[in-house]
């Protein structure tokens, strides 16, 4: 069977800093390309035709296809995912993440949080706490099959800290099953570590997971607690604490920082570059995220300060900053925040598939619901992932995997992606989340609409005038790339 | 003149987009743990007790 050949090339042009680039889907390469020749690729991909007659551009065109092996212009057919009953045995073996809604209270209500009635599509704001015997479940579950090289097991709420003794459960199975090895990650909003909590830290080893949007101003506008009142200062008091009492603690922190809008990019690095020297740790691990708060009701953000800057502009200053550093060789004099935000998608790219598009493709993103990351929710639910809420489930403790659910799930996703990955130049990169394919109004399975797939373009776009750029600034560039890896 | 846009140096290992590393645009801030690890930004190198380095979600701003 031969796949698809539409004629035309997959891939992207566009002209940046006065010179023509493509991106070829089929090699997964940038190249820099003529204006003819660029001209007579958008003809092409457009489908007008392009400019008959140039027979250079042509030329440079049959020779690239030759030597290089860019422009191929047939399709992969698109192939749903493995069915999750034919992976059985893969299931668990290959599990590296549990993930355990400990407990759905939480003494915050942040602006951005999914669990607020801003994005309460997923999971709102709940009062229960899994059970001892959930737990027990899960955790053992977990203990059982667990692989990979740092199996870990992140506990998620609301805030995990209201459940002392649950966290405390965790860890003695974690100790009794002789797995060192097996991590305990506390994501927490940091606001609980009195005395007491810092001892639990402490005396258990656990990681932490700490969310910290920046200065005050920043943080407190969009992290305050059920009340109203401000938390950042109550965040940096118990990092004091804790590292007071247990120094190593140290190696065991990471700061997730959520960037919402009117936060500004530096001057959020530029605090948590002090806050790791006050702290001293020098190279304080900062995870970023963004919250993309379009279609959010206004009424339930906060405002801003009037004369705030928009956030495209301080998203730019920051980019510039991590340009200038790169190509001048100073990627380390960068802050902990900005490395992190900017790093990972070139990392992703940087360490691609060396290989050719083959003749199937499997479209709609990497997850594989419960494969390697495993949600429980607090009623035992077997969820992919924390942040879809109940919307799937895919088995629970008691029955373990729902093989036919996973298989149901798969099939919706490939049906609600109709078919359209096929064309699009992005495909090898794309991260959407199956959660797409879900009205955030009627809570409804049905197709993902076209904006979701503009914005992993966008994204994937981002990233890719951003190698331009850095490699058009100088060679070395990427350097502080080389020695990284993957695993 | 046709010419590929890369670094001379050619990586020895190949990333995988797995679920944790999806990159996704959702608005949570929650743990997204990676099994990319950019040894050069990270301390201690190696240090099994450091956490696994956690993305930053690329988001539009």
């Amino acid at each position: 069977m031969v796949a698809p050949d539409p004629g035309r090339a997959i891939c992207r042009i566009w002209r940046q800093g006065g010179q023509d680039y493509v991106y070829d889907a089929g090699t997964d390469q940038v190249a820099s390309v003529s204006p003819a020749v660029a001209v007579r690729l958008e003809a092409q991909v457009s489908g007008t035709g392009g400019l008959a007659g140039d027979s250079a551009a042509e030329q440079e065109l049959r020779e690239a296809r030759d030597a290089l092996g860019l422009f191929r212009t047939q399709r992969p057919r698109l192939t749903p995912k493995r069915q999750g009953r034919e992976r059985r045995d893969e299931y668990l073996d290959r599990l590296s993440q549990l993930t355990l809604t400990l407990d759905e209270r939480c003494n915050l209500r942040c602006a951005y949080c999914p669990h607020t009635l801003a994005a309460a599509w997923t999971r709102p704001h709940g009062d229960r706490q899994m059970s001892p015997d959930t737990v027990r479940a899960a955790v053992g579950l977990f203990l059982d099959r667990a692989g990979g090289e740092t199996p870990s097991i992140s506990l998620y709420g609301g805030e995990p800290l209201l459940a002392p003794g649950l966290i405390r459960l965790v860890a003695q199975m974690v100790s009794d099953s002789r797995r060192p090895q097996v991590q305990i990650v506390v994501d927490t909003n940091g606001t609980l570590l009195d005395d007491t909590m810092v001892e639990l830290v402490a005396e258990l080893g656990l990681h932490l997971q700490v969310s910290l949007d920046g200065p005050e101003a920043i943080h407190d506008r969009w992290r305050p607690t059920a009340v109203g009142r401000p938390t950042h200062t109550a965040v940096l008091a118990g990092l004091r604490r804790l590292l007071d009492r247990d120094p190593a603690a140290a190696g065991r922190l990471r700061i997730q920082a959520t960037l919402a809008p009117g936060s500004d990019m530096l001057e959020a690095d530029a605090f948590f570059g002090e806050l790791g020297r006050e702290l001293g740790i020098p190279d304080l691990p900062v995870g970023a995220s963004y919250a993309d708060l379009e279609g959010a009701d206004d009424a339930l953000l906060p405002s801003l300060p009037p004369g705030t800057p928009p956030t495209a502009d301080g998203w730019e200053r920051a980019r510039a900053a991590y340009v200038e550093a790169c190509a001048a060789g100073r990627h380390a004099d960068l802050g902990p925040l900005v490395r992190s935000w900017f790093d990972g998608p070139l990392l992703r790219f940087y360490h691609r598939d060396p290989r050719p598009l083959g003749e199937f493709f499997q479209p709609g993103g990497a997850c594989a619901p419960g494969l390697r990351r495993l949600h429980v929710g607090s009623d035992g639910m077997f969820q992919p992932c924390e942040r879809v809420g109940t919307a799937f489930g895919i088995g629970d403790v008691r029955r373990g995997f729902d093989f036919d659910a996973i298989d149901r799930l798969e099939r919706d996703w490939f049906d609600a992606l109709a078919g359209r990955c096929a064309d699009c130049w992005a495909l090898r990169h794309c991260g959407l989340c199956f959660s797409a394919m879900i009205d955030r109004k009627t809570g409804r399975v049905g197709a993902v609409p076209q904006e979701a797939c503009n914005s992993v373009r966008e994204g994937f776009e981002e990233m890719l005038h951003l190698w331009v750029d850095l490699l058009a600034r100088s060679p070395r560039a990427l350097d502080h790339l080389k020695n990284s890896s993957v695993s | 003149m046709i010419k590929i846009v890369e670094p001379d140096h050619r990586p020895k290992t190949q990333a995988s987009i797995t679920d944790g590393s999806c990159n996704c645009n959702c608005l949570c801030s929650c743990a997204s743990v990676d099994s990319v690890v950019n040894k050069p930004t990270r301390s201690p190198s190696n240090d099994p007790t450091t956490l696994p380095t956690i993305l930053g979600k690329r988001g539009r701003a």
